[in-house]
């Protein structure tokens, strides 16, 4: 269950990082976005949960490509620490912005789902965490038919290639990165709006989703999804068997000693298997 | 010889010396403080990032085992501050390696989350080792340096001038080494890592000699930081703190040794400037971070690269001829 | 690479230029700031505002009950100035943000002490960031009160410039422990505690107590602020069958806890401290919190705080018919504390000092006020359960 939101949050950086080469540090944000916007839409509109939950995909979505154009675009050709900062600087923005609107205290946010209790194999779970985990699944299986099977997804992979070439080959760049912006805070979004109602939504819930999404990323190889998908189940694992067996005061450094120990041995992370260093 | 440190660095440095003087308002004061302990430690960053490229997300780290070093002999050890300031370069330095050793050879973004879990790890064992560190509860009750004569540390602008002496060394222990031998092997490694190593450059030695350096002088800023707060807490050296590290050195500018005092300075005095907007001080601080790196991506230091020739030339050398000569 | 030197030379006048700039700015109001309260003569002028400073988290991670604080404080301010301020003198209010770090609270305490001259401080609310200040504080002579943060450490190294209106941890926890062992009879505790100052805190107190009443604590297990994910931990908790569960923590993450322990299955007696006195707990946790016992520091009930009754109906005037909760009390009490000191004391910061260590049974709206020697003072507090959505009062302790 934390792995398939860990993956979610994930699979949107790791998209930007191989498009741009960049540490996405507002991804945080648009994930908390996605969380007080459909939580906003279903407590002050009274919206349906799984419409608002949509609409602030959607509305994220936009949010992502319009951060794009107006913060990282400009620095295309700058170096890549610069795309770093700008991606910080858009984070605190954020971060602070959606306190002024929603203020900072911690909000419940109620879906028709948590009333529900599922039996597995004498364990119960409640419905909201089956939603998260059949949506995360579906979102994955969408996300790889839109890169696999398009000609978007043919460009995108293009473009996370190599850039320049792609342009050369008449791709339309501009175009293709503002759409993996999009892609990278819907998901980012999704994973917000659907973990919301199991946890409580405040502004700075970003953080620590974000951090665990850049050690999935790497882990997983950057800008490799499928070894993302696979990183941020097994870090979720991991998580979990630490926080269980080992240490709970621990828990974060164990998670952080086996990303240090993947680097130190397959720097390239664990799923990719030609030994070709992008950077 | 050449001339590593031009008349300008004189002028920046009697000006340092009599902003206090400008200024007998303590709060200013203390913001100096403040600007020039952040300054110690965004020229640390820059002695690794600046110098090899290589970005440490996990700075804030050993600046804290630096404050803790020094704070703990000092009020456990009865050690004099003075062996204790030099005890926390030492550890500073020597986790610098031990962290270093393993992850040097990785390279861009790999090198940053490795640095980065380091750094959290490093925070975790401050917070949990409750015995020694006292851990969240912070320690409370360090002692500021014993007076040497009528150097009273006590006293803010003394301790401003014992910050100001170390950033002074700093600054010119970095303006050496980019001259020396071993930083033009440094910017060879940054230009280039696989052409340096072809050329005979030992590049994971020289990494490796940059990040004890720089982990040493974050070491120092941490002692100088620990004996003027006179209480510290892990969650002064959190991954959040690291990353305002990035920001403000990439506001002034990397690889500049000028431009990472510049942007210490700048930052420091702006977030508190901003108080007096209250809860929009964080939003107006994210947005002017990325106006600064969209319209001036090469920071500060960028900036006076692009306009100040310009303005020279306009000045036609007038009051400063002195430095202009010898460049091209 | 053309002419670095040159290069480092130009960098430099930019420098100067900043930092002349910027020390401008804010070195600008340093004298048009400094008024005739903070003077030491005895201010015969009447009407000459008194500047108190309050320094308390209102952005980041705590910023919600920074923001209740101040709403309390305001309300005080209000009220005091509209009968005419203390002895004519109308108070001044100027809250600064810590955003809950130490060295932004004491950056915050320098401006308000040195730029705006205070008479006094007020705050703040995390344990570190009211230490970090103390050193300043008592370095500067400037009075510091704090209405929030419980570590004993605050005053127990006293300060004469140091005071608490509010219980310590070691109150509130031993309170809490008495009544677990010898009110509900537990016998076997697990405590969950936020990796904090507070949680680390309150989990050793509580074991401490808790043994000395015959009682075990089987295991203390950590977790951080802003951890979501709590079935790995309950689920171990679970298997060790114990008959209650001490959250040392706050709410954001004990409102998880027991959410997520309901969906689990699991249903020990849920026990916290003085932080989950708020609605918005039961708000968050919704009937998950039903049966849970916890420390209440104020509760707008006549029943146990009858002198609270105009102040629970202004507060409401106020603030949109909102009940006030402890932050909000004791953010207003600390208010008053300031005034009453400041006509026992005069209106200069060693007045407002002297003033303090004299208080003695002072009335407030949360009953008497005394300070010992250390600058603390012992206050009344309520053992609550939850029961229906609401917090209702099952014993008292602490003052009288």
């Amino acid at each position: 269950m934390v792995g398939s939101s860990f993956t979610l949050n994930a699979l949107g950086m790791t998209l930007i990082l191989g498009m741009l080469d960049l540490i996405n540090f507002a991804h945080g944000e648009f994930f908390s976005l996605g969380a007080f916007i459909a939580l906003t839409l279903a407590v002050v509109l009274k919206l349906p949960y799984l419409l608002s939950v949509a609409l602030a995909i959607v509305v994220v979505g936009f949010i992502g490509m319009a951060s794009e154009r107006l913060a990282f675009r400009p620095l295309r050709s700058a170096p890549r620490l610069s795309l770093l900062i700008s991606s910080l600087g858009l984070s605190i923005f954020l971060q602070n912005l959606a306190q002024l609107i929603w203020g900072p205290d911690p909000r419940d946010f109620s879906s028709p789902f948590l009333k529900l209790s599922v039996e597995f194999f004498g364990f119960s779970v409640n419905g909201q965490r089956v939603l998260i985990f059949g949506l995360a699944l579906g979102l994955i299986g969408l996300l790889y038919v839109l890169i696999q099977r398009t000609d978007v997804g043919i460009a995108m992979r293009a473009c996370a290639y190599d850039l320049q070439t792609a342009s050369l080959l008449g791709v339309r760049t501009d175009l293709v990165v503002m759409l993996t912006f999009m892609v990278g805070a819907a998901l980012a979004a999704a994973a917000g709006a659907l973990l919301g109602p199991v946890f409580t939504v405040y502004p700075t819930m970003g953080l620590a989703a974000k951090m665990k999404a850049f050690v999935v990323v790497v882990m997983g190889g950057i800008g490799n999804i499928s070894g993302a998908i696979w990183s941020g189940f097994i870090l979720g694992m991991v998580e979990t068997l630490a926080a269980g067996f080992i240490s709970s005061q621990y828990k974060d450094a164990i998670a952080f000693i086996v990303l240090i120990l993947v680097l130190v041995f397959k720097p390239t992370g664990l799923f990719v298997r030609s030994s070709v260093e992008k950077v | 010889m050449k001339k590593t440190i031009n008349l300008s660095w004189y002028i920046a440095l009697a000006f340092a010396l009599v902003l206090p003087w400008l200024f007998p308002n303590d709060y200013t004061r203390h913001l100096l403080v403040m600007a020039m302990l952040a300054a110690v430690t965004v020229s640390s960053l820059n002695l690794i990032h600046g110098m090899t490229g290589q970005l440490s997300l996990g700075h804030a780290a050993f600046y804290g085992i630096g404050a803790y070093t020094s704070a703990l002999l000092v009020m456990r050890l009865g050690v004099p501050f003075w062996l204790a300031f030099l005890g926390a370069i030492a550890l500073g330095g020597l986790t610098g390696l031990l962290v270093g050793l393993p992850v040097l050879h990785l390279r861009g973004h790999f090198f940053a989350v490795a640095t980065l879990g380091f750094g959290e790890i490093i925070n975790l064992v401050l917070t949990n080792s409750v015995g020694l560190t006292r851990g969240p509860m912070g320690l409370p009750g360090i002692p500021a340096p014993k007076a040497i004569g009528p150097l009273d540390f006590t006293n803010r602008v003394i301790y401003y001038y014992l910050v100001v002496l170390v950033l002074a060394i700093v600054v010119v222990i970095s303006l050496r080494i980019q001259d020396s031998k071993f930083g033009r092997a440094l910017l060879a490694i940054k230009a280039d890592d696989v052409a340096a190593s072809a050329m005979g450059i030992n590049v994971f030695y020289f990494r490796v000699l940059a990040f004890v350096i720089s982990t040493g002088v974050a070491g120092a800023a941490g002692s100088l930081y620990a004996h003027y707060a006179l209480f510290i807490s892990p969650i002064t050296f959190s991954t959040t703190d690291s990353v305002n590290l990035v920001v403000m050195l990439l506001v002034g500018g990397t690889g500049s040794v000028p431009g990472a005092v510049t942007g210490a300075v700048l930052l420091t005095f702006l977030s508190e400037w901003l108080r007096q907007v209250r809860e929009y001080q964080m939003v107006i601080y994210g947005l002017l971070v990325l106006g600064v790196i969209i319209f001036v991506p090469g920071g500060m230091a960028g900036l006076a690269a692009k306009w100040l020739p310009a303005l020279e030339r306009r000045l036609k050398g007038g009051k400063r001829g002195d430095v202009a000569p010898s460049q091209r | 690479m053309r002419g670095r030197k040159y290069y480092v030379h130009k960098v430099l006048v930019t420098v100067v230029a900043a930092m002349l700039l910027l020390t401008a700015c804010s070195g600008a109001r340093t004298n048009s700031g400094t008024t005739a309260a903070a003077g030491d003569s005895d201010n015969k002028k009447p009407l000459e505002p008194v500047k108190i400073g309050a320094v308390f988290p209102m952005t980041g991670g705590s910023a919600y009950y920074g923001q209740g604080y101040k709403r309390g404080m305001d309300l005080a301010m209000e009220q005091i100035n509209k009968a005419g301020g203390v002895k004519n003198h109308p108070i001044e209010l100027k809250v600064e943000d810590d955003k809950g770090t130490p060295v932004e609270g004491r950056n915050a305490a320098q401006k308000l002490i040195s730029q705006d001259q205070v008479l006094g401080l007020i705050g703040a609310y995390n344990s570190t960031v009211t230490l970090a200040i103390k050193e300043l504080a008592t370095a500067s002579k400037v009075v510091q009160l704090t209405p929030g943060s419980t570590t004993d450490a605050i005053t127990l190294q006293a300060s004469p410039y140091m005071f608490r209106n509010i219980n310590i941890n070691s109150t509130q926890c031993i309170a809490m422990a008495d009544y677990v062992a010898d009110q509900l009879k537990l016998k076997k505790f697990v405590i969950l505690a936020d990796n904090s100052d507070y949680g680390r805190d309150g989990a050793t107190v509580f074991t401490k107590e808790f043994a000395s009443k015959g009682g075990q604590v089987l295991t203390t297990e950590y977790y951080k602020a802003g951890d979501k994910d709590f079935y790995a931990l309950l689920t171990k908790v679970k298997s060790l069958n114990p008959e209650g569960v001490l959250i040392s923590g706050y709410i954001a993450e004990g409102a998880l806890i027991e959410k997520q322990a309901k969906e689990l299955k699991f249903a020990p007696q849920f026990v916290a401290f003085g932080a989950f006195t708020t609605d918005k707990f039961i708000e968050l946790a919704g009937d998950a919190a039903e049966g849970m016992v916890h420390i209440s520091n104020f509760e707008p009930s006549v029943q146990y705080f009858p002198e609270a009754k105009d102040f629970i109906a202004a507060f409401k005037a106020k603030y949109n018919n909102e009940d006030p909760d402890q932050y909000g009390a004791y953010g207003y009490e600390a208010i008053q504390l300031f005034a009453r000191a400041m006509e026992l004391g005069g209106f200069t910061r060693e007045g407002l000092k002297d003033g303090m260590t004299k208080i003695k049974d002072v009335k407030t709206i949360l009953g008497n006020v005394t300070f010992d020697q250390n600058g603390q003072a012992f206050r009344k507090l309520l053992i609550v359960k939850i029961q229906g959505g609401k917090r209702v009062p099952q014993a008292a302790g602490g003052a009288k």
